[in-house]
């Protein structure tokens, strides 16, 4: 917008000597004179919609202009989602307007949120398992030849070109993207919404799967979008990263907006509690340490294929023990040994007994419970309610003869609700219909409905809000003191550090080192992921 | 765990019925060698081929991931208009098969309408359509009969060059033309919806249009399917349709079509489809009572299906220890 007949200054550019120029991080403004109706680059306004039952957003405003990194902070179920969907599509407000450069954007369904500039990356993966890679990437903008065919030639070479464009180690473009692994997903993501070439570019929890490098890898690249004068929104749940990349922050509560300031003025603790519209004392607990003698689970030199190679490790009851190196060293594969869901060979105890752990039931009756990432997929079934949810697994402890004992089903799923505080109106309520942090805490239920003495705890916190997370860890700490054993991984290397008791470091299917207590800290975990000793 | 729903699928889906075709072919050769010629291949594409069309419809249909039962109706129905309707002149033939290809489009059309406009189970409203059609087919032609021109029979069984049927044609050109609409923008949106049709939408595809279509093309290939019987069979009959859904279904499960949609294809579902026939032809050589024959098909329909599942498991197992 120019100043004559616009309202406000464009942030201020530098010109270098070629002429080129750059933008600062941080918008520059000189002189900044604000008329009563002046509008940034960007704007929705007013935008309100409702779904049965809920209003998911009541008149919330956004505002961003070319060239800022704006992160969109609130707790799940604050609307940050149903915003982002109104924006690029997926749903129609009822009520409100957008502007970019100051004309109105009229949006009709993705293809014309996408025409218009606007292009995601999500949360919930938009790649299509059964193509390729390649195929994947163009979805929806193929080239074709006069024929109608796509053009595959052109298709490879696009694809290998916005591999080197971005930096990113060269992926076959003919492997299905269902054989990739999920960092690798994600990257790819990442890249089809790179290379839409939008002017207003979303990233919502693109890093959650992602390992430090590639994180730090995304981050210069949006860095350098805003620099070409790009908006971008981000939306993650760890503050650091925020703090890191982003010029201005948007806090969303309860389907509006609630704050609206530049990052320099906020701290981490202010931002948690316009989140939560409360006050929340310390983010992780206290460390303490129940960790017992005996010994809950003995591995000794197990190995699976070519992704577990000489696992040799023990969990003692109360003990926190965390899984740590870089994303995808068989840390997944450790805790599908562990559940029964892959071949082993060596041997594992589990309290002081020899067992062969073929299939997940055999586990659930060693006294064993596995929490997984992917609640939609395999924690929850979606159409049931909280109740039936939780019992799931438990059947065996509330039966009566042959019938369920209504009275101790009951005690179950109210002891859990209450444990986990789970937001719903009754354990009647639909677990589909449920936030995405109130379904994790479903999953976490039903698994432990089946009093397990050993959790396997596999990036449970992975895209659920801090209000969660706390609960969460709290709860951990809980059954540590109860003296259950606790394995957990989490790709956030901060949760790591401030919930585990030790953290057994892998690097290519094998156990590279161990931290304990006192020396966790990050560089520590790094310095043995690569061969070296913790000091 | 994500990475336990993810297996590697780069195995072609129509192996499995390309070799059952192989050596039900060989099985063939063997039995009857004194019946092997260019015409026995004729008659055979010729008796294949109204259930291939029908099925290369209902494939399209399960790639999207959902389900059409109106085809069994929409062949009786066209069968019988054309069978009742249809006289001997060039322009009758060409106006009646047009006729009945636009029923066939608008009961396809109404299909995938009615089932993303008021979200209403596939299943259901397919259901629905058959029943109609197949009513609509009663108040056509009560009773089978009807006498379409003999000059259309003739057209539909012609041999071209004096030595290829119609029908055999046809295969390769079906098979040709799926090869093709297959790497198309189309082809692969269908896929794409198929496969999930939330991330579909997200990349921008219009899943409504991509839906319709397959819906319409299976509506068309199921007209096409009652106009190429008439001419075979050379009659009409209300009822020509009932069999069509499950033989349809058979040959592109067989095929390697998923019915939860997004994997599969043409090419695996006209084989699927030339083995049933086969397997059928065989027994009748063999001896066996024609009731058999849908025991054995079903029994050929689990084989086929396990056969591609066992290999899968086979090779997860492989993966995780290699």
């Amino acid at each position: 917008m120019n100043g004559a007949e616009g309202r406000t200054f464009a942030p201020f550019i530098f010109r270098t000597a070629d002429g080129t120029g750059f933008k600062p991080h941080v918008p520059v403004r000189i002189g900044v004179w604000k008329e009563e109706n002046s509008m940034a680059d960007f704007e929705m306004k007013n935008i309100t919609k409702s779904f049965p039952g809920v209003k998911a957003l009541d008149n919330a405003h956004f505002t961003a202009d070319k060239g800022e990194i704006v992160a969109l902070l609130g707790e799940n179920g604050a609307g940050k989602s149903t915003l982002i969907k109104v924006l690029c599509g997926e749903h129609k407000a009822d009520s409100g307007e957008i502007y970019f450069e100051g004309r109105p954007l009229k949006i009709h369904g993705t293809k014309s949120a996408i025409k218009q500039g606007i292009c995601a990356v999500y949360q919930e993966l938009s790649l299509i398992p059964d193509l390729t890679v390649a195929e994947n990437l163009f979805l929806g903008v193929y080239d074709t030849a006069i024929s109608g065919r796509v053009s595959y030639q052109e298709l490879e070479k696009k694809t290998l070109e916005l591999f080197h464009k971005y930096g990113v180690d060269v992926i076959d473009p003919w492997t299905k993207v269902s054989a990739l692994p999920l960092p690798k997903r994600q990257m790819l993501e990442i890249l089809k919404a790179l290379s839409k070439d939008g002017e207003i570019i979303i990233f919502d929890e693109a890093t959650s799967a992602l390992s430090d490098r590639q994180a730090s890898w995304l981050m210069d690249i949006i860095r350098n979008l805003a620099d070409e004068g790009k908006i971008i929104i981000f939306i993650s749940h760890r503050l650091d990263e925020i703090k890191a990349l982003c010029t201005k922050v948007i806090v969303y509560r309860s389907g509006t907006d609630v704050a609206d300031l530049p990052m320099e003025e906020a701290d981490a603790d202010q931002l948690v509690t316009l989140m939560l519209g409360r006050e929340i004392g310390g983010y992780y607990p206290q460390k303490e340490c129940f960790t017992k003698e005996e010994v809950l689970v003995s591995m000794k030199n197990v190995s699976s294929g070519h992704k577990l190679k000489d696992i040799n490790l023990d969990l003692k009851a109360g003990e926190i023990l965390g899984v740590g190196g870089l994303a995808g060293q068989g840390q997944a594969e450790l805790f599908m040994a562990l559940f029964g869901l892959v071949r082993t060979t060596g041997h594992i105890r589990i309290k002081g007994k020899d067992v062969r752990l073929k299939n997940p039931r055999t586990c659930i009756r060693e006294g064993i419970a596995l929490i997984p990432e992917d609640r939609g997929l395999q924690g929850l079934v979606l159409a049931q309610s909280i109740r039936e949810n939780i019992v799931m697994a438990a059947l065996d402890r509330i039966m009566k003869g042959i019938f369920i004992s209504e009275q101790k089903e009951k005690e179950i799923v109210d002891e859990m609700i209450k444990t986990f505080s789970i937001k719903a109106e009754s354990p009647e309520t639909i677990a589909g219909t449920l936030s995405g942090g109130n379904q994790q805490k479903v999953v976490l239920g039903k698994q432990l409905a089946t009093k397990p003495d050993i959790l396997l705890m596999f990036d449970i916190t992975r895209g659920v809000d801090v209000g969660t997370k706390k609960e969460m860890f709290n709860v951990i700490k809980q059954y540590a003191e109860e003296g259950k054993g606790i394995l957990f991984y989490s790709t956030d290397m901060e949760e790591l550090v401030n919930v585990c008791n030790s953290i057994v470091v892998m690097n290519q299917g094998k156990i590279a080192g161990r931290v304990d207590r006192e020396l966790i800290s990050r560089e520590n975990i790094l310095r043995v992921s690569v061969g070296e000793k913790a000091v | 765990m994500r990475f336990l729903t993810h297996k590697k699928r780069t195995k072609n889906p129509a192996l499995v019925s390309v070799l059952l075709f192989l050596l039900l072919a060989v099985m063939t050769c063997v039995l009857q060698s004194e019946a092997m010629s260019l015409d026995w291949i004729n008659l055979k594409a010729e008796a294949a081929m109204t259930l291939i069309l029908a099925a290369v419809g209902e494939t399209m249909v399960l790639l999207i991931g959902g389900i059409d039962l109106s085809i069994a109706g929409v062949i009786s129905l066209t069968n019988s208009f054309s069978a009742i309707y249809m006289l001997d002149s060039g322009s009758s033939i060409i106006s009646v098969s047009f006729a009945c290809i636009l029923m066939g489009l608008a009961v396809g059309l109404f299909n995938g309408i009615v089932i993303q406009k008021f979200k209403v189970q596939p299943f259901i409203v397919t259901f629905s359509t058959w029943f109609i059609c197949g009513g609509i087919a009663y108040l056509v032609l009560p009773k089978d009969g009807g006498k379409p021109p003999v000059s259309f029979a003739n057209a539909m069984v012609t041999k071209i060059g004096g030595r290829l049927s119609v029908a055999v044609i046809l295969i390769f050109l079906l098979t040709a033309a799926w090869l093709y609409f297959k790497k198309t923008k189309l082809g692969i949106y269908m896929y794409a919806v198929g496969s999930s049709d939330k991330a579909a939408s997200l990349n921008g595809i219009n899943v409504f249009r991509v839906k319709l279509f397959a819906y319409a093309a299976s509506g068309v290939f199921a007209a096409l399917a009652g106009v190429y019987r008439t001419a075979v069979v050379t009659s009409g009959s209300p009822t020509a349709g009932e069999s069509f859904f499950n033989q349809a279904i058979a040959a592109s499960v067989i095929g390697g079509t998923l019915l939860t949609g997004g994997r599969g294809g043409a090419v695996g579902t006209i084989f699927g489809a030339l083995v049933l026939k086969m397997i059928a032809d065989i027994l009748v050589f063999a001896g066996v009572s024609s009731y058999w024959s849908t025991l054995f098909q079903g029994l050929l329909l689990i084989m086929a299906v396990l056969i591609s599942t066992v290999s899968e498991i086979m090779k997860d197992r492989k993966e995780m220890l290699a």
